[in-house]
């Protein structure tokens, strides 16, 4: 085969170009040896490439065979197996030692299919259905409906199964104060309307959804697992010049709070609550001439939430503005104690004010945040809570950076670091320094490396080395069934060594294998007590196959928590519920089928997606007059007739005629006369409003009169 | 961040530059009944340039990763061009051997190639200085053209369909580097607004690019951070390069002359980095008759993209 290639290529060389045949002889004797530059006097005629020898070239003719079926509305279809053996334990079973393991087996059956039908949206679905030891059946599903269109600019987005309970997108635009969405299974229905409408309006949208809640869990094959109860909302945004308005109801029925949500055998234990809440958001939003980025934003916001018999109300309200570079914004609030929307919990018992600047140039980057808070239940004295970052490029290779956040609030608590970022031949190398500390928890000094090379395009490499020393918290919480409260410790100070890797390495234009490291060993400064360790490994194969079909392979392993830095945060953030994974390992495979066939088509005088109906009806010849087709009146045969000027057809043999996909809207109709037989004639200026409903159809008779 | 934006530029230039003859025939569909289907110019190349090292008597093997971003496959030919920068600034591409040419030097891993549907290929290619070779820069491009296809239109109408994205690959081979040299320059217009310039030349042996963060006073006292057009100064060329002020926020760009601005200017290959201090004051331009205004207007930043048989092209990254 090298030597038929060789001769081929000789051939090539030596009838195509003499200049080139310099390099054929030197190439075909000695392969590995490199040309030097070519002279000037023998520089002529057009160069042909050298082929690189020794190299298996990747054929992809055979699988570029593969043609593309255009044919047909735009859809897609994929489908996968999976397969994951898993040995776990819990963290209580992997402290003590236990080695009591669980081994698991399952099979996962998945479908991720959607389709583009005109006129009626986006249809789709996805479904994972899980078989095993210790699960089985229908796992988690959505059949969703996007872009539904209708008459006078609505759209309607659908969904049924696994979804989020419905939100207006004001409740996101605070920085500070966002309202959460929980997943549920059930149905929510969402619609909107661009354009302006008899009212003034901007933008419409409505929307309403119910379900039970739930949360996804397991890995790596997830599924949906609900928590029982119900919950249920109503929104209504309108957006009226630079007014926004948005108003929201939700309700749960015997649900479980998430912070009491974590762990499913205790579910039942934990006490259920039947929340209702209410939203209101103003907003004021000047923008930019010609970039319209909002330029200043006055915003105003109501929560109410009643739950377990306590009625709270919290109010926000904020002004953003920028000048230049500089971006401000300005807060204050009052969150009474007890706060919830839904099953979650906010920010609550706080009333005070913040403020929050932003500076970005060229070379500098710098904010900063300051807010002051008092109970409103006098539970806490009043405290405060500061923030800021900075970041600087010392040259286009060299940046600098560093950040603090102290807290006094409820216990004194702060954290800083400072790092210098390089980018050199190797690649890009940060290093950087943390320190934290607080009044009864924890304390640590942190040192990381970090380092990204720079590599061929095959490969990507990034590593992590970290050393840490951690001083323990000396007040432990104890909540058992003897004692509740909090214990002194004194627990020596403890030194950690942490590393991680990720990198991904291409074998093949098809072939890659990837991996994921993170591990770290954390020991007693004085050597006694038990050392604990944690890791987090994942290594993997990805194989394209073929262009359809795909096979991944991996193995993991998970033992102890890898923690990230002790992290100092504002009481306004929302309180996060940290949940424990158990310990596993395990080998996981799946086979995937993907294909993809169709084109997307946009309605006659429409764009893609947009509501469609038809027009059709009849060329005939009027003998009488009226206007009206008659039982005796014959239709015309192969007349050509002109939507908008534009799109034509012609009648067929008893002079139907027909339009099957136009777009919604006012359209008009003209007849080329000039097919007409004689002695048949149509006025020449005469249009025919022809006015299109979504889905629905215009029937248009045209009659040709006789010309007199 | 630069690299993202020069994919970008690159996929965007290619689309547009191929994307023309596709409106074309788009627009000719309207009017004709039917129109046959057509392969167009899908290729999304990635990354848009190289700038490698190499030892003499060694080989150095790099990738292109080749994307057929379309639902149909895609047929290539791929080949290397010779390129220099003209004196309108934009790069001459040339399928004939230059004097002193690398392309020798070069092996492709095949000329011919064949994509599937929205399929990746990583194409490679090797570099082989000779072990004698004396420091200096091989320069090359690789052209991936898209095979040439005539769309027939019912009736008597054809149109030729195609397109070709270049890769310029810079190799720096033994010890070879750039030796900018920065001078005063006058003023331009950039996007109509009247900007300083520098001229830079290279007396090295290898292509430099000015870096780094200038800060521009005005009369007034206005502060304006500027940034160098990060443009190729080939070895023995002398390039008006353009300050760029940059705008912060919201804030409209207004400045006046004379204008100081202080700095350090760097510029490398891809293993050295080499600042130099400058401090200049740019008067106020003289005002310009409407033609010398036309043709001050700088080169658009834009790969290699053109329809075959042309060999001119844009200005190379």
């Amino acid at each position: 085969m090298r030597v038929a290639s060789s001769k081929l290529y000789l051939w090539l060389l030596l009838t195509v170009c003499p200049v080139a045949t310099v390099f054929a002889e030197q190439s075909t004797t000695t392969p590995a040896r490199p040309t030097p530059p070519v002279d000037d006097a023998k520089v002529s005629g057009t160069y042909v490439d050298r082929v690189m020898e020794g190299v298996s070239a990747q054929d992809e003719s055979d699988k570029a065979n593969d043609i593309y079926d255009s044919q047909g509305w735009s859809r897609g279809f994929n489908v996968q197996f999976t397969r994951n053996v898993q040995t776990s334990k819990d963290n209580a079973a992997f402290l003590t030692g236990s080695r009591n393991d669980t081994r698991t087996e399952t099979q996962g059956f998945q479908i991720d299919t959607f389709i583009e039908a005109p006129n009626f949206g986006t249809l789709s679905l996805q479904a994972l259905a899980l078989g095993g030891s210790n699960v089985s059946g229908l796992s988690s599903w959505t059949l969703r409906q996007v872009g539904l269109p209708f008459d006078n600019g609505w759209r309607a987005d659908n969904a049924l199964g696994t979804t989020n309970l419905l939100m207006p997108e004001l409740s996101r635009r605070s920085s500070r104060l966002t309202l959460p969405g929980p997943q549920v299974i059930g149905a929510s229905t969402q619609w909107r309307r661009a354009g302006s409408d008899q009212w003034g309006n901007d933008e419409l949208k409505l929307g309403a959804s119910v379900g039970e809640p739930g949360r996804f869990e397991g890995f790596p094959q997830a599924r949906f697992a609900g928590s029982g109860g119900r919950v249920s909302s109503v929104f209504a945004e309108v957006a009226r010049g630079p007014w926004t308005f948005a108003a929201t109801a939700a309700e749960g029925n015997n649900i479980v709070p998430e912070s009491g949500f974590v762990d499913t055998d205790s579910v039942n234990a934990v006490k259920r609550i039947s929340p209702s809440n209410f939203y209101l958001s103003t907003a004021y939003t000047d923008r930019a001439v010609g970039s319209g980025v909002p330029d200043f934003i006055v915003q105003l916001s109501a929560i109410g939430s009643r739950a377990d018999g306590v009625s709270s109300t919290g109010i926000y309200a904020d002004i953003n503005w920028r000048a230049g570079a500089h971006r401000h914004e300005a807060s204050v609030f009052y969150l009474e104690r007890g706060l919830m929307w839904l099953d979650r919990a906010l920010a609550a018992d706080l009333q005070g004010a913040a403020y929050r600047y932003g500076y970005s140039s060229t070379q500098w980057d710098i904010s900063a945040n300051v807010e002051s808070f008092d109970s409103i239940s006098r539970a806490s004295p009043r405290g405060w809570f500061a923030s800021g970052g900075t970041r600087y490029l010392l040259s286009t290779k060299l940046s600098a950076g560093g950040g603090f956040a102290v807290r006094d609030f409820g216990g004194n608590s702060s954290s800083a670091f400072a790092y210098l970022q390089s980018t050199n031949s190797y690649g890009t190398t940060r290093a950087q320094v943390d320190a934290s500390t607080s009044d009864n928890g924890p304390t640590s000094q942190a040192l990381t490396l970090e380092h990204s090379f720079f590599t061929e395009a095959s490969l990507s490499l990034s590593t992590t080395l970290s050393v840490e020393r951690i001083k323990p918290e000396r007040l432990q919480a104890v909540n058992d069934s003897t004692n509740s409260g909090f214990v002194s410790t004194e627990r020596s100070s403890q030194n950690a060594f942490a590393v991680g890797l990720n990198g991904r390495y291409l074998l093949t234009d098809t072939l890659s294998a990837q991996a994921n490291l993170r591990a770290r060993q954390l020991r007693n400064a004085d050597g006694r007590g038990n050392n604990d360790s944690s890791i987090a490994l994942n290594i993997g194969l990805d194989w394209q196959i073929t262009p359809s079909w795909s096979f991944n392979a991996s193995i993991y392993e998970n033992r102890g928590v890898v923690t990230d830095s002790i992290l100092v945060e504002s009481p306004l953030a929302t309180p996060i519920v940290v949940r424990s994974r158990p310990n596993d390992r395990g080998v996981f495979v799946s086979l995937r089928y993907s294909i993809r066939a169709g084109s997307a088509s946009a309605p006659l005088g429409g764009r893609i997606g947009g509501g469609a109906g038809k027009i059709e009806g009849t060329v005939f010849l009027d003998t009488n007059g009226n206007g009206r087709r008659d039982g005796n009146e014959s239709g015309a045969a192969n007349v050509v007739v002109v939507l908008d000027g534009r799109y034509t057809t012609r009648t067929d043999a008893i002079g139907n005629y027909k339009f099957s996909d136009v777009a919604a809207g006012p359209h008009a109709l003209t007849v080329v006369q000039d097919d007409l037989p004689l002695p048949w004639t149509m006025d020449i200026d005469r249009r025919y409003d022809a006015p299109v409903s979504t889905r629905g159809t215009t029937r248009i008779d045209m009659g040709a009169k006789r010309i007199q | 961040m630069f690299r993202d934006q020069l994919v970008n530029t690159v996929m965007t230039i290619a689309r547009l530059k191929t994307g023309f003859a596709i409106a074309f025939l788009a627009a000719s569909s309207a009017l004709l009944p039917a129109i046959s289907s057509a392969q167009s110019f899908s290729a999304v190349v990635s990354p848009p340039r190289f700038e490698v090292a190499v030892q003499p008597g060694k080989t150095i093997r790099q990738v292109i990763e080749i994307t057929q971003a379309s639902n149909e496959k895609g047929t290539y030919r791929v080949y290397t061009n010779d390129w220099t920068i003209g004196a309108d600034g934009n790069a001459q591409f040339s399928d004939d051997l230059a004097p002193n040419s690398c392309r020798p030097w070069v092996s492709l891993e095949r000329r011919e190639l064949t994509i599937a549907a929205n399929a990746k290929v990583r194409f490679r290619f090797e570099i082989t200085p000779p072990a004698d070779a004396s420091a200096t820069e091989c320069r090359f491009a690789i052209m991936i053209e898209g095979a040439e296809q005539v769309v027939k239109a019912t009736g008597a109408m054809t149109f030729p369909v195609s397109g070709r994205v270049g890769v310029v690959v810079y190799a720096g081979v033994g010890d070879a580097t750039p030796r900018l040299e920065i001078t005063q320059g006058g003023t331009r217009a950039v996007d109509g607004m009247i900007v300083p310039v520098f001229n830079i030349k290279n007396t090295g042996n290898a292509h430099g690019r000015a870096m780094g963060f200038l800060k521009g006073t005005d009369p007034e006292g206005l502060k304006i951070d500027f940034l160098p057009e990060p443009l190729p100064i080939l070895p023995g060329q002398t390039r008006s390069i353009a300050l760029v002020p940059q705008a912060e926020g919201n804030a409209a760009l207004k400045f006046k002359y004379p204008l100081n601005i202080q700095g350090a200017i760097e510029w490398s290959d891809s293993l050295n980095s080499k600042k130099t201090q400058i401090d200049f004051r740019f008067d106020a331009p003289a005002p310009a008759s409407p033609a010398s205004a036309a043709s001050a207007l700088p080169t658009p930043p834009a790969p290699a993209i053109k329809a075959p048989p042309a060999s001119s092209g844009t200005a190379p990254k």
